[in-house]
């Protein structure tokens, strides 16, 4: 299946994703008008979603997005991981 | 530093896009000084942020229908409509320690000279955070940033003329964009040059040159062989292909 969610964040930025799942998610794709600083970042953001599950935790995932921003010493503007978790989630109702 | 300033110049969204990236890597390899471009593009042109996605924010049918270029810009941030004769683009492009290491103070900085150049049109210009200007609490300018390979490049538009209706005819802007907005539509929300004062065109492009140079150590300057011939590469390689504009 092919979930789409849209989010403007208040203050921020417009955020969407694609979402291919069945069981687990195959693939995840995220577009909008934010800033993320480097720009290749967001590949590896999406890259971390494949394979998890449909229902995986959302607190954990967010801690890990951060994680993998931080180490890549990237920095978004107009959104947060918390919102791209959200998008992602929502993708999939 | 000695800043490099290119007057008003127009070229297709190609070469436009071209262009800056080739002075980018000009600035990196010391070849090219820093420099500050200003431009307007002929056909009028259609540029989406980096994270875009052209199908979902570009009316393409309407764009082939009225002679309207697409292209993705190398920066984040919104579609943008490029009118030939409604706007001024600018393009700053210079070593990242050269400007201030925070993204915001950075776009802080770089619209306080639109600011000024605005001021002497006798406009009342603010930054409004994350990345526009506004006058009479409407955005007249946006403004895009990336950093890459140490190079900060920021551009961004004045706009001189608006016709809402023909950008809402080349863009699909959903629901979701305008819901938070303070203003309900877009004509309330955004303003023109035009609307605001008398000034002609060659006035705006006077008191632009003036806002963006004014302290700075500075030179008139034209763009290199070596810009002009790696940016026609660019143009048809990158910025042309369905690869680079439809990648998302």
């Amino acid at each position: 299946m092919i979930g789409y969610y849209s989010l403007k964040v208040p203050g921020g930025k417009l955020v969407n994703a694609e979402v291919e799942y069945s069981a687990k998610i195959t693939s995840v794709k995220i577009t909008g008008d934010f800033f993320m600083h480097p720009e290749d970042t967001l590949a590896k953001i999406e890259q971390a979603f494949e394979g998890l599950e449909k229902d995986f935790d959302a607190g954990k995932t967010e801690q890990k997005l951060e994680g993998l921003v931080k180490k890549e010493g990237a920095e978004l503007i107009g959104f947060t991981a918390k919102d791209i978790v959200k998008v992602v989630k929502e993708a999939m109702k | 530093m000695k800043w490099r300033i290119i007057k008003c110049s127009e070229q297709d969204a190609y070469t436009n896009m071209a262009l800056d990236e080739a002075i980018a890597e000009g600035i990196l390899s010391r070849e090219s000084d820093p420099t500050i471009r200003f431009y307007t593009w002929k056909p009028s042109a259609v540029s989406i942020g980096y994270f875009q996605s052209m199908e979902k924010e570009v009316n393409l049918e309407e764009c082939e229908k009225q002679g309207i270029d697409v292209i993705r810009r190398r920066t984040g941030g919104g579609a943008v409509y490029h009118d030939n004769k409604g706007e001024i683009t600018y393009s700053v492009l210079a070593r990242k320690e050269e400007l201030p290491k925070s993204i915001i103070e950075s776009y802080k900085l770089i619209c306080s000279w639109i600011v000024s150049g605005l001021k002497l049109l006798g406009l009342e210009a603010g930054f409004h955070p994350i990345n526009d200007i506004i006058v009479a609490g409407k955005k007249i300018s946006g403004n895009a940033q990336t950093r890459r390979s140490g190079i900060l490049q920021q551009h961004g538009t004045i706009l001189y003329g608006v016709d809402v209706e023909k950008m809402f005819s080349l863009l699909k802007v959903g629901s979701e964009k305008i819901s938070d907005k303070i203003i309900a539509s877009v004509k309330e929300r955004v303003t023109s040059i035009q609307d605001q004062c008398k000034a002609s065109r060659s006035q705006v492009e006077e008191a632009l040159l003036e806002g963006f140079t004014k302290g700075k150590e500075h030179y008139m300057g034209e763009y290199s062989g070596k810009e002009k011939k790696r940016a026609a590469v660019l143009a048809k390689e990158k910025y042309k292909s369905r690869e680079w504009n439809f990648w998302r």
